[in-house]
């Protein structure tokens, strides 16, 4: 089309005719757009999850966070954590922790096992992005499997997936940040 | 001396033999197009070419214009933006607190809380306020600071669909049940009790509406997203896109009419030269 209105305008000495042409090939080619919208996707809820862990719900515990809890949280989740006290359920030698982590710009809603101070799941329970999901895949979380806190990361290199780098690096830092709570609450 | 009734010799006549043959014989010339078409890809890329440059400009001084702090915050440029809320915004107040929710932010007086959508009903305790949303209750404290979210797991029962301020406490109506949690919201009491589920009222006051307007769209576009926006032609959406192939396509005819014109008059200028 633009060859032809090239064309147009090399063979064509008529000035309307090609504004004309012009014109109507603008108008052809229209104006739509398209937009994608992210809606929540919910791979486990939490009381699924912890049935899955403990058999059945355990009781809610709570951690109320201290100021240097707080400061050591700020320095795994690069980020100021905002809430004063956290739930977690214990049984079978296991902590869970759920934990929500901004990714781009939603919560990625994690659930995380701990025992003996490794990774034992970490499993995306709500997604809510519209971009990297590759993230709640096994593929993926296999990676965190006895994965320990080495200072305030952890302790091995985990693999990125081409265009999810920031869920990537959200699940990162929830991983970091249930083995320091569990490490509090083992204390 | 010519004899009379006899007709004069045929005479051929070759090109460029005499002015007059030149008229009727000459070889037609060959149309020039560069000329032509070099003058309207100008006048025709001259608009789009001067609007690049000056907003080019104005991005490359991004700094010295303080494009970055300035912000737009007129309708006209929200509503392009998708920024301007949509539907109704509602209110609940609780001891000189306001929250309010509009299009799926929720203002904690004028503060946007994050990541909160789908507010549905806010009450008060003693330490400071329950929020319920779509799935999940937050407990503010007194100073608006967020204490802790709660799921399904925190519930005495599901679906939530219900607050109300009772006895100093927050009551979580529950499965049709209503509920009293501790001070740390672990243990639940059921209480035989019918209360009123707190509400929501509608926002009408202009001024509210348009601090609310503003604030949802934090604070307008900075001056140098616009100006990126307008130097890429992003409003106009696909129609924009093809329209700068264009330009780029005729400006790349235009500079290649213009070497050929260019080419043209140098070899005139040594072929002038060349007779001297």
């Amino acid at each position: 089309m633009i060859m032809g209105i090239i064309t147009s305008l090399l063979f064509k000495n008529s000035v309307r005719s090609f504004f004309g042409r012009a014109v109507f090939s603008f108008l052809v080619l229209g104006c739509f757009s398209m937009t994608a919208e992210a809606a929540a996707k919910v791979y486990e809820k939490p009381s699924s999850f912890m049935k899955r862990q403990f058999g059945a719900v355990p009781k809610t515990q709570v951690l109320v966070l201290s100021k240097e809890q707080h400061k050591q949280l700020k320095s795994i989740l690069k980020h100021r954590f905002k809430e004063k006290q956290v739930r977690y359920w214990k049984g079978a030698g296991k902590t869970a922790w759920i934990l929500n982590e901004t990714g781009k710009s939603e919560f990625i809603t994690t659930g995380v096992v701990v025992k003996g101070g490794k990774i034992h799941e970490i499993k995306v329970l709500v997604y809510r992005e519209s971009h990297g999901w590759e993230v709640s895949k096994s593929f993926f979380t296999q990676q965190f499997k006895g994965a320990q806190l080495d200072g305030r990361k952890l302790d091995r290199r985990i693999d990125g997936i081409v265009g999810a780098t920031l869920s990537v690096n959200a699940m990162k830092k929830v991983g970091a940040a249930a083995l320091y709570l569990s490490s509090q609450v083992e204390k | 001396m010519s004899s009379q009734g006899k007709q004069p010799d045929q005479v051929e006549f070759a090109v460029g033999c005499s002015p007059v043959c030149d008229v009727v014989r000459k070889p037609k010339r060959r149309k020039r197009k560069s000329r032509p078409a070099h003058r309207l890809l100008g006048a025709f890329t001259a608009l789009p070419l001067v609007w690049v440059l000056i907003t080019g400009f104005f991005l490359n001084h991004a700094e010295d214009f303080k494009l970055d702090t300035t912000k737009v915050s007129h309708p006209w440029v929200l509503a392009a933006y998708g920024m301007l809320p949509e539907g109704q915004a509602y209110r609940a107040e609780h001891q000189g607190v306001v929250v309010t929710e509009w299009d799926g932010v929720v203002f904690y007086h004028t503060r946007v809380l994050e990541n909160t959508t789908g507010l549905r009903a806010v009450a008060g305790d003693t330490t400071g306020l329950a929020l319920l949303l779509d799935d999940t209750i937050i407990r503010l404290d007194s100073a608006g600071e967020e204490i802790e979210r709660l799921d399904e797991l925190s519930f005495p029962a599901m679906p939530v669909d219900g607050l109300a301020s009772y006895e100093g406490k927050v009551a979580l109506l529950a499965a049709g049940d209503w509920y009293l949690p501790d001070a740390d919201w672990v243990e639940y009491d059921k209480v035989d009790v019918v209360l009123e589920p707190a509400g929501l009222e509608l926002v009408n006051d202009t001024a509210s509406l348009e601090f609310l307007q503003r604030e949802w769209s934090g604070g307008g576009v900075s001056m140098s997203r616009l100006m990126l926006d307008l130097h890429a032609g992003n409003f106009l959406g696909a129609f924009a896109k093809y329209f700068y192939d264009l330009v780029i396509v005729c400006t790349l005819v235009l500079i290649g009419t213009g070497l050929v014109l260019q080419w043209r008059s140098s070899g005139r200028g040594r072929a002038s030269n060349a007779k001297l």
